[in-house]
């Protein structure tokens, strides 16, 4: 034991003094978190609408064009249009993403039963995502059908009164959907609800190149030789290792987590929902935490140089990245990819901390992910050890 | 203390064998010069002795003080420590592997820096210690274990004169601590200054074994000779056709020659003279381990 305690409390030391490795291992992934929330915070939104800029030009002039207007959501404040060539200049130069023009003849085509023709016109900018795009143009169609309905109906009324009953009838033909997560209570899904986890485990499984570069030197220096003269079993080698690695993860989940709560909210983002089963949490995180080090160890265990482990560890990591789920969310891959993402062990770990901070699972619920990691880690520790115990 | 019986080691099937029928007795107290240009299989012949690998054939038979956790230390001739660590903190990583607690550590560590004369730099990073300094530390670590058994391989490499004559003074230090050493070297003048015994390897067998003065005397010997002008072409011819003699020329005025067996040097001295050499001075017999070792292998340490 006090062998163990004295090869933690060496790498420990090292490690501290190793600036560099300590900002691969905490400075990268609190970027990437504070970096993919904000870029990703639109994406997971549910009334994207109402995110849009953009700007109406209105040819009509109509009482009925005005009404339609009404009913969509409030348009960018910041740009005027004094022309209708303004709104082209407006969506290539970027300042809007999306302008609708109502096109004179609106009121009579809404009047007139026999026409299929909106005589609105919805124009986008390039670059603007898919996903915006749709969610504007059904805004649009549902205003444009709930104008429609209400002229059709008035058309019918004979007295102000049934006029105003008529359009009483219009606004309430439209049902309102009731929307409810699995779990009463959460928030919604939101982009650093995605970030944290996918950051993390990616931080996590960083620590092959540090690791690596640590273990290659010593086999290099033969202070690793040395350390099996002197009767150092593969086992308090290899602990050795993973004790104080398993400690920076942990660090880096209680660090990621403060990124989430409390950094991302000052830049606009949403906070980390933190009602979760901490438990849950903490297995979670130890089981990515182990598989990681395990892969970690094994690379630096079979490589003969630095070069071959922070290579084959890097790209590994991002192919594992690409595949898993952290660099594209799983939820908007296809079908096929997102059953792909599977062989990637950082989804199980992804898969886990999802399920623990959006589905609110419990140690229950983590038999899959957590299993599959901690085999994960069982297998890839027997290849390292058994590398070990070969002589160079 | 330490026997080795026809201790056989190749690297892979089918490799030339990197040690080869080894057999060797260590005593007490010695100090056992291993002498071997690069690659003769010093290092791994020190490897097999600490246990880092084992020998396909033959036994190694270590005493029970020897065997012992801490009995024993090796010295790599990389520096194997720690670079990020203070000297003392190394010190002390590598006193806690051994199992060293509290204040038998704490001497233990202070007992290996004032062996090394490592006062001035214990709280100075490994890194950022010269290459003399580093030597020492790397020998540092291998006594903090108060080891019975010192291997030291290459323990001088890459320091300056003063360095290395620091180090052998050390090492000469421990063995009148009663401290058992083998010390593993390419440089002879090392070795010849610090070994009780030499054995002299060279790809991976031992050539032989002995104190100093039995290798220098059981060796043939070499005559040396000065003359009074260069040696002509055609009387070079002669020489080595009617003596069977191959001079040798050092490029300091010396030719020599390798006595023939049951040759007296009277005799052969005479048949230069007849042969027109006017010899104004001569040197007999080994002197170096350099002269053992040309006559062993046909080649220089340094080849």
């Amino acid at each position: 034991m006090s062998v163990l305690l004295a090869v933690i409390k060496k790498e420990l030391r090292a490690m501290s003094r190793d600036v560099h490795g300590l900002l691969v291992l905490f400075a990268m992934p609190a970027a990437f978190i504070l970096i993919m929330s904000m870029a990703l915070r639109d994406t997971f939104k549910l009334n994207v609408a109402e995110k849009v800029r953009w700007q109406y030009w209105d040819e009509d002039r109509s009482e009925a064009s005005s009404a339609l207007l009404k009913r969509l959501p409030a348009p960018e404040g910041k740009v005027v249009l004094r022309e209708r060539s303004d709104l082209d200049l407006k969506l290539a130069s970027g300042n809007l993403q999306m302008g609708l023009v109502v096109e004179n003849g609106y009121a009579k085509a809404l009047a007139d039963a026999d026409n299929h023709h909106a005589f609105v016109t919805i124009w986008t900018e390039p670059g603007t995502p898919p996903a915006l795009i749709g969610a504007f143009r059904a805004e649009v169609a549902r205003a444009v059908s709930l104008e429609r309905m209400s002229t059709l109906l008035n058309a019918t009324a004979e007295t102000p009164e049934e006029n105003l009953s008529v359009k009483k009838l219009a606004d309430e033909t439209l049902f309102e959907l009731k929307f409810r997560r699995d779990r009463a209570g959460l928030g919604e899904l939101t982009s650093v609800q995605q970030s944290v986890p996918a950051w993390l485990v990616f931080a996590m499984f960083f620590v092959v190149i540090p690791l690596s570069t640590i273990f290659i030197a010593e086999k290099q220096q033969g202070t690793l030789a040395r350390l099996r003269s002197l009767q150092v079993s593969t086992a308090v080698l290899l602990a050795g290792k993973v004790v104080p690695f398993y400690l920076v993860n942990l660090v880096q989940t209680g660090l990621m987590l403060a990124v989430g709560r409390y950094i991302v909210p000052r830049l606009g983002g949403d906070a980390l929902q933190l009602d979760i089963d901490w438990l849950a949490l903490w297995v979670v995180a130890s089981a990515v935490s182990l598989a990681a080090i395990g892969f970690a160890l094994a690379v630096a265990a079979i490589a003969k140089t630095t070069e071959q482990a922070t290579t084959v560890g890097g790209v590994a990591n991002i192919l594992f990245g690409a595949l898993g789920g952290v660099m594209v969310p799983k939820l908007v891959m296809p079908a096929a990819m997102q059953s792909a993402t599977m062989l990637s062990p950082m989804a199980w770990g992804l898969t886990g901390f999802l399920d623990v901070f959006v589905r609110g699972a419990h140690l229950g619920g983590l038999l899959m992910p957590v299993g599959l990691l901690l085999g994960f880690a069982a297998l890839c520790l027997a290849v390292a050890s058994w590398r070990i115990r070969q002589p160079e | 203390m330490l026997h080795l019986t026809d201790v056989c080691f190749r690297y892979r099937a089918g490799a030339p064998l990197a040690v080869e029928q080894v057999s060797l007795e260590l005593k007490a107290g010695e100090i056992f010069g291993l002498l071997g240009p690069n690659g003769a299989g010093k290092s791994t012949l020190m490897a097999l002795i600490s246990g880092l690998r084992r020998p396909q054939q033959g036994t190694i038979r270590r005493a029970p003080e020897v065997a012992a956790r801490g009995g024993f230390a090796l010295v790599p001739q990389e520096h194997a420590f720690y670079p990020m660590l203070t000297c003392r903190e190394n010190l002390d990583f590598f006193g806690g592997v051994l199992g060293l607690k509290g204040a038998v550590r704490q001497a233990r560590v202070d007992a290996a820096i004032a062996a090394t004369g490592l006062e001035q730099v214990t709280g100075k990073r490994a890194s950022e210690c010269s290459g003399g300094l580093k030597r020492r530390l790397n020998l540092a670590i291998g006594l903090v274990g108060d080891p019975r058994l010192l291997l030291l391989d290459e323990p001088t490499v890459g320091v300056d004169p003063q360095s290395r004559a620091f180090l052998l003074d050390v090492v000469q230090g421990l063995r009148k601590q009663g401290k058992t050493i083998v010390y593993a070297s390419h440089y002879m003048e090392e070795v010849q200054q610090v070994g009780d015994r030499v054995a002299i390897i060279d790809h991976g067998r031992l050539l032989c074994c002995g104190t100093l003065g039995e290798l220098l005397t059981q060796t043939q010997a070499k005559l040396a000779v000065r003359v009074a002008c260069p040696l002509s072409p055609d009387l070079q011819a002669r020489l080595m056709a009617e003596c069977g003699l191959e001079p040798a020329a050092d490029g300091q005025g010396w030719l020599s020659f390798m006595v023939r067996p049951n040759q007296a040097v009277e005799e052969e001295l005479r048949n230069l003279r007849q042969l027109g050499l006017q010899v104004t001075s001569f040197q007999y017999g080994c002197r170096h381990l350099e002269d053992v070792f040309l006559k062993l292998t046909h080649r220089s340490l340094r080849d």
